[in-house]
């Protein structure tokens, strides 16, 4: 085993440990929520009681912070985006033999160094995170007796905090704790989640991953413009701040990426011709060609980082022998 | 691919948990607790009045609950607003439940008690019957505290930052327009020498003349923290607990009494309760407090700890004060001392936040667990008890 699994695997002993004493709800609110929480009611007496302004600038705050995840999540999703057409292959020419396709594609991803679980992971680190802003979010909104109650229990004892409480409701021409009733937010919250995805979604030759993209596309916008109309608006607020971010964020990685051009084609034409087509095409097909080469070096560093293995345990076994006669 | 296909479909599913109750913490798409209410029973001719938390206004006979007779017995009612608490997934809106937040206010055969969704009722103490209601053809904000009746007018503070005055007679409020204070009103009014006092999320506490509805003071008393406890009066002096953890003693005229507020450890939520010169009050700090009501020093030893926060009305009963706390048990100290003089743990798993009502040698419980608890005062010992849904 590895020592980068070792230690992966003593924090996760130490998390569980630490849950079973304390309970998962303690832990979450001790180390996410609580400061999240205060956090935000921080935030608000500092922009001169404003809720809405305090959700804005600390969405900006966790985003940033999270910006190496981010990049790194974008960029594994490209890496795998690249290695589709390679992996095709190896499930049409191996489709009838399991255990060999596995073994094909498991030296697929090691020769190109990337990992499958490589965008997941960063994906998994950040979420956590946003449910306990989410939940920060919702809390401070304490709109009934019982919240209030509830968020006197997760507090710091501090007096700037505790006069801060109730916090302001209004902001613009919203209600933070209850659900937009001009539908305006969802509307942006659909409409730059859409924006989003069709930046980042990059074409495939695939026909299933189209046809999946193509659903996602909508679906996901679809749903989330459905949830602004239930939830406090407070949260949507959250949710549109974060998209624009993300929006700003795909747009220095890729640029505007697929969202000028159409939905991908059906794969009966080959890729680079589809590309061909548009001006936006172009450029497309210069950045798959910068994502090939990229995947190219991958490789290349991938397997010179396994011959200086190879040498290293050749010379300790060598070094060992050594001593043993001696 | 499939894989892809499976994380979306996982990511979809981890979405409607998060906005399910289904996470860590709790809360769900609409986040923290639902909403129950804590009205506390009031005892009017040997009858007990209570909201219970699922929408109904009940009246309780002890002698039929003792006998442990079906509900209703003769002489008892109850007279349902429709709809229950509410919250869990994807109902953030309380539109259409009801509960009750504060006690009813029974006077001359009339029940009078304000519901969640912003409606002033008055019932027949009696029968159990709807003979007004205000707004008739609206609704006001929510009511989170209990309307105080005095010389023929009803005052009720709303979430809509307006405090109301209601002619009996009319029906219709006493004054031009109702008093709006800054942020919303949870706490319930003290009416005292043609003047009400009542205090709001604002920080302030409001001096309002009760013929003309204009402010007495030049200005309202401000504290650093939201204000939802009810004012305490004795020997001209008021006494009020803050969400800035302090306790505040204020003369008539609007003017500090003490040096320095007495700071306790957690918000004040609850009424403080006079025992003689003896101020007594609970906080969410879980901790009872008795102060000189001159200076402002502590009298007891030491504060009493119970297990919860403190968030209902204490009862004072001879040389008893009796208090409920979030830790589900009742506790009965002596006044003057702080002594224990007994506990009692109600159910498990249930807390209490309504205010006790002490008569008659009995000592009257709403718990969280939606059942109304009867205890003597003497021992603590449970006479009976009554669950709303039997």
């Amino acid at each position: 085993m590895s020592r980068r699994n070792i230690i992966i695997l003593l924090i996760v002993l130490a998390l569980i440990a630490i849950w079973a004493t304390y309970g998962i709800i303690e832990v979450w609110n001790l180390i996410l929520l609580e400061p999240t929480l205060n956090f935000l009611i921080l935030l608000s007496s500092v922009f001169f009681g404003s809720f809405g302004v305090a959700i804005i600038v600390l969405v900006i705050i966790v985003r940033l912070l999270m910006l190496p995840l981010s990049l790194r999540q974008i960029r594994s999703t490209r890496a795998m985006q690249a290695l589709s057409p390679k992996l095709q292959e190896v499930q049409k020419k191996y489709a009838k033999d399991q255990q060999k396709l596995r073994q094909e594609i498991a030296k697929v991803y090691k020769e190109s160094g990337v990992s499958p679980l490589g965008c997941m992971w960063p994906l998994l680190v950040q979420f956590p995170i946003w449910i306990a802003l989410y939940q920060s979010i919702r809390r401070a909104l304490a709109a009934s007796p019982e919240e209030l109650l509830g968020l006197y229990q997760n507090l710091y004892s501090s007096p700037i905090i505790h006069k801060m409480v109730p916090l302001e409701e209004n902001f613009l021409w919203l209600n933070l704790g209850q659900p937009d009733s001009w539908f305006i937010l969802a509307i942006l919250c659909g409409g730059s989640m859409w924006v989003l995805q069709k930046m980042s979604t990059v074409s495939s030759p695939d026909p299933r991953s189209q046809s999946m993209a193509r659903t996602m596309l909508w679906m996901m916008p679809l749903m989330f413009a459905l949830f602004t109309f239930m939830v406090p608006s407070g949260l949507a607020v959250f949710w549109v701040v974060s998209n624009i971010i993300g929006i700003v964020t795909q747009y220095f990685i890729t640029g505007w990426g697929g969202l000028f051009t159409r939905a991908p084609a059906p794969a009966t034409q080959p890729v680079k011709e589809q590309m061909v087509e548009t001006p936006e095409g172009a450029v497309q097909q210069e950045k798959l060609a910068t994502e090939e080469a990229k995947a190219q070096k991958r490789v290349e560093y991938a397997k010179s980082r396994d011959k200086r293995k190879d040498r290293r345990r050749s010379s300790r076994a060598r070094s060992k022998k050594t001593r043993r006669k001696s | 691919m499939k894989q892809r296909f499976w994380f979306i479909l996982a990511l979809l599913i981890a979405g409607s948990l998060l906005l399910s109750a289904c996470i860590p913490g709790g809360g769900g798409i609409c986040g923290g607790a639902a909403q129950q209410g804590w009205s506390g029973p009031v005892v009017a001719d040997d009858t007990i009045y209570v909201g219970t938390m699922d929408g109904e206004v009940v009246a309780l006979n002890p002698s039929s609950r003792s006998a442990r007779y079906g509900f209703p017995a003769e002489g008892e009612w109850s007279f349902s607003l429709g709809g229950g608490a509410t919250g869990g997934f994807l109902s953030c809106a309380a539109a259409t439940s009801v509960t009750f937040y504060g006690s009813p206010v029974v006077a001359d055969g009339v029940v009078y008690v304000g519901a969640s969704y912003g409606k002033i009722y008055a019932l027949n103490a009696t029968a159990g019957y709807d003979i007004w209601e205000y707004p008739r053809d609206t609704y006001i904000g929510s009511i989170v505290s209990s309307p105080v009746l005095a010389n023929g007018i009803l005052y009720v503070g709303s979430s809509d930052g307006n405090l109301y005055a209601i002619d009996l007679e009319t029906r219709r409020l006493a004054w031009d327009s109702p008093f709006a204070a800054g942020d919303e009103i949870w706490a319930t009014p003290l009416v005292h020498d043609g003047v009400v006092y009542f205090s709001s999320l604002d920080h302030k506490l409001y001096a309002v003349d009760v013929e003309t509805g204009e402010p007495v003071w030049e200005s309202p008393f401000e504290t650093g923290g939201a204000i939802a406890a009810t004012p305490l009066i004795h020997n001209s002096t008021i006494y009020i607990g803050s969400f800035d953890s302090k306790l505040y003693a204020i003369n008539l005229d609007g003017t500090s009494k003490w040096d320095e507020p007495f700071a306790a450890g957690g918000w004040f939520w609850t009424k403080a309760v006079n025992y003689g010169d003896i101020i007594i009050v609970g906080s969410l700090d879980g901790k009872i407090y008795a102060l000189d009501a001159e200076t402002g020093d502590e009298v007891w030893e030491s504060p009493f700890e119970t297990g919860g926060a403190i968030r209902g009305d204490p009862a004072l009963s001879g040389e008893l004060v009796i208090f409920g706390s979030e830790d589900g048990t009742v506790y009965a100290l002596e006044a003057s001392t702080g002594f224990e003089r007994w506990y009692k743990t109600l159910e498990p798993a249930t807390q209490v936040r309504a205010s006790l009502y002490a008569g008659d040698g009995v000592v009257y419980v709403h718990a969280t667990d939606q059942t109304i608890y009867a205890l003597e005062i003497e021992n603590g010992t449970q006479l009976w008890s009554f669950a709303s849904g039997e």
